[in-house]
């Protein structure tokens, strides 16, 4: 379509300056000025900049507490992803299997996904103190007794329970699409040359999946890897920094000991893990494409 | 599948279903206790109703204004991300200019910069044109960060729409802008809503950006809210419980009445996204 230039130039700037501003404004300004601040002691008041070189990057390397905070972030990514990626593809499964009120076990099942994180811990947080107790009470089993968010191992474990219940059925819905993307003629043939259900679904339906694993897998990973409002509410972090994810580590250095430069570097630090997983995930996506 | 097992698979779908809902049956029926009675009774069904918890609790929580602030900031952030993120998207798509290149690359690789990595700078900016206790500074704020994965769920969706439609128009006379709200705007309904639908749980569940920008009590979302309530009210469950189930009905009451169109925007921003 043509357009006179005067026309051109209105039509670019009603329709695509807002985006423009509003986008540099409030992501690539403070993108820059983070990267910029890392190099720099800053307490966020002042307007003296000093500038220090890498020694923030290099503080960072040797800080012992961010290491435990990377360490725990990626352990807790590690196992959520791996038993919310099993339990959500085993769910699928069933409620494929067109078994009276899948409709309603799925609508419940993803219940826990569409509510604050903040609300599940401390939703959790009764449970944890109080309700499971009562139950080990009742049933006289101590497991259920245990101080689940008072030790950094059992605090752990809460933490990638509450995590599996809220994106299991996030996951389960994405598998379901998937596996209702297999065409039936294919399942029923498979059926006719005598294939058993696990042979159907090793063979025939896993293939069909391979999309859905790995927007399923990279969503798990993402949402973990940037995890706050959870352990923020459930457990503060604690017991001892055993449960404070890079994600509130920051938060704390930036806005309650007031290190910008120091927490920019860190914020710089993280945001580089953030990046390698996304370009492993545009590699996968692009070698599918290719396939 | 076959359906030997089936029998098999819906009592074991069923109890972990049930699994599911302990926590949301626990909390429920313990807000109706009072003190002495939650100390000993956890399991068991109220020996009787208390609303007085409700009460104070809603009291308490400034419910009905934490609950209208949410609502200004859901309602604001999805006008102006919806809106803004259209024009940009068609724009964008129609006319592929090779600044209109650059523009689409530039919102691409904004979409993987996580919140905690701007933070710090982001509070500096809003504090500079005096956004910080301001529900349009949480507003605006949450259009800059929702355009860019919008612009892309929109894009897709324009590039599938024919030209032809748009050209009778522009061979009407009409300008560019008459033509977007009257010919391609509406033809957008299903992706809006997909749109609306995913940023619409962001906007209301977010926690974070809210807590940073608003510190006056009386502008608080409802995450805020509680998280003040928890800290104030540290371990008064007969006042906590209640207030949790304030904090969720909300969400669980859209959820139930748009569950199928919630369902299927949650997953095609999942697959396009």
């Amino acid at each position: 379509m043509k357009e006179s230039r005067k026309t051109r130039i209105l039509n670019q700037t009603m329709f695509v300056l807002p985006t423009v501003i509003l986008f540099s404004t409030f992501i690539i300004f403070p993108f820059v000025f983070s990267f910029v601040t890392s190099f720099s002691k800053w307490n966020g008041v002042s307007n003296v900049f000093q500038w220090i070189g890498v020694s923030n990057y290099l503080k960072v390397m040797e800080d012992e507490h961010f290491l435990k905070s990377f360490v725990y972030t990626i352990e807790n990514t590690a196992a959520v992803t791996v038993i919310a990626n099993i339990i959500g593809l085993l769910f699928a499964l069933i409620l494929t299997c067109k078994i009276r009120g899948s409709k309603f076990f799925r609508s419940v099942l993803i219940l826990p996904n569409i509510l604050s994180g903040i609300v599940l811990g401390f939703i959790w947080k009764f449970i944890f103190m109080k309700g499971l107790p009562a139950f080990g009470e009742l049933t006289g089993i101590d497991f259920f007794g245990i101080s689940w968010l008072g030790t950094p191992t059992t605090a752990f474990w809460s933490i990638v329970i509450v995590s599996v219940w809220q994106m299991s059925g996030y996951v389960m819905l994405v598998y379901i699409t998937g596996i209702l993307s297999v065409p039936d003629n294919i399942i029923e043939s498979a059926y006719a040359d005598g294939a058993s259900n696990i042979q159907l679904i090793k063979h025939i339906i896993f293939p069909y999946l391979k999309p859905s694993f790995v927007v399923c897998i990279f969503w798990t990973i993402s949402k973990n890897l940037l995890m706050f409002d959870l352990p923020f509410s459930l457990t503060q972090g604690g017991p001892y920094k055993s449960t404070e994810t890079l994600a509130i580590h920051i938060y704390r250095e930036a806005f309650e000991k007031n290190n910008y430069g120091y927490g920019s570097a860190k914020a710089m630090v993280f945001f580089f893990v953030v990046i390698l997983v996304s370009i492993v995930q545009i590699t996968l996506n692009r070698k599918k494409e290719a396939d | 599948m076959k359906t030997k097992y089936k029998t098999l698979l819906s009592v074991l779908i069923g109890f972990c279903v049930v699994l599911f809902l302990i926590p949301f049956y626990l909390v429920l029926i313990n807000s109706f206790k009072d003190n002495a009675e939650l100390l000993t009774n956890i399991l068991s069904w109220p020996k009787r109703f208390i609303l007085d918890n409700y009460q104070r609790a809603f009291s308490q929580l400034n419910y009905t204004k934490v609950f209208i602030n949410s609502l200004i900031v859901t309602i604001g952030s999805n006008a102006g991300v919806t809106v803004f993120s259209a024009m940009a998207a068609y724009r964008l798509e129609r006319y592929p200019t090779r600044m209109n290149k650059v523009i689409k690359l530039v919102l691409l690789s904004g979409l993987i910069i996580p919140f905690q990595v701007i933070m710090i700078p982001l509070m500096k900016v809003l504090k500079s044109i005096h956004l910080i206790n301001s529900l349009f500074g949480v507003i605006l704020t949450y259009w800059g960060m929702g355009i860019a994965f919008t612009v892309f769920l929109f894009r897709g969706f324009i590039s599938s729409i024919p030209k032809e439609v748009e050209e009778a128009a522009f061979i009407d006379g009409s300008s560019l802008m008459y033509m977007f709200w009257k010919i391609v705007f509406p033809l957008l309904k299903p992706v809006i809503f997909t749109a609306v639908t995913i940023n619409t749980f962001w906007f209301w569940n977010d926690f974070l950006l809210p807590q940073l920008i608003l510190s006056k009590k009386e502008l608080q979302t409802i995450p805020i809210a509680i998280n003040a309530f928890f800290g104030q009210y540290v371990m008064k469950w007969d006042l906590a419980l209640p207030a949790l189930v304030m904090a969720i009905i909300p969400a669980v009451v859209v959820f139930i009445c748009f569950q199928k169109y919630i369902v299927e925007g949650m997953v095609s921003g999942a697959v396009k996204g």
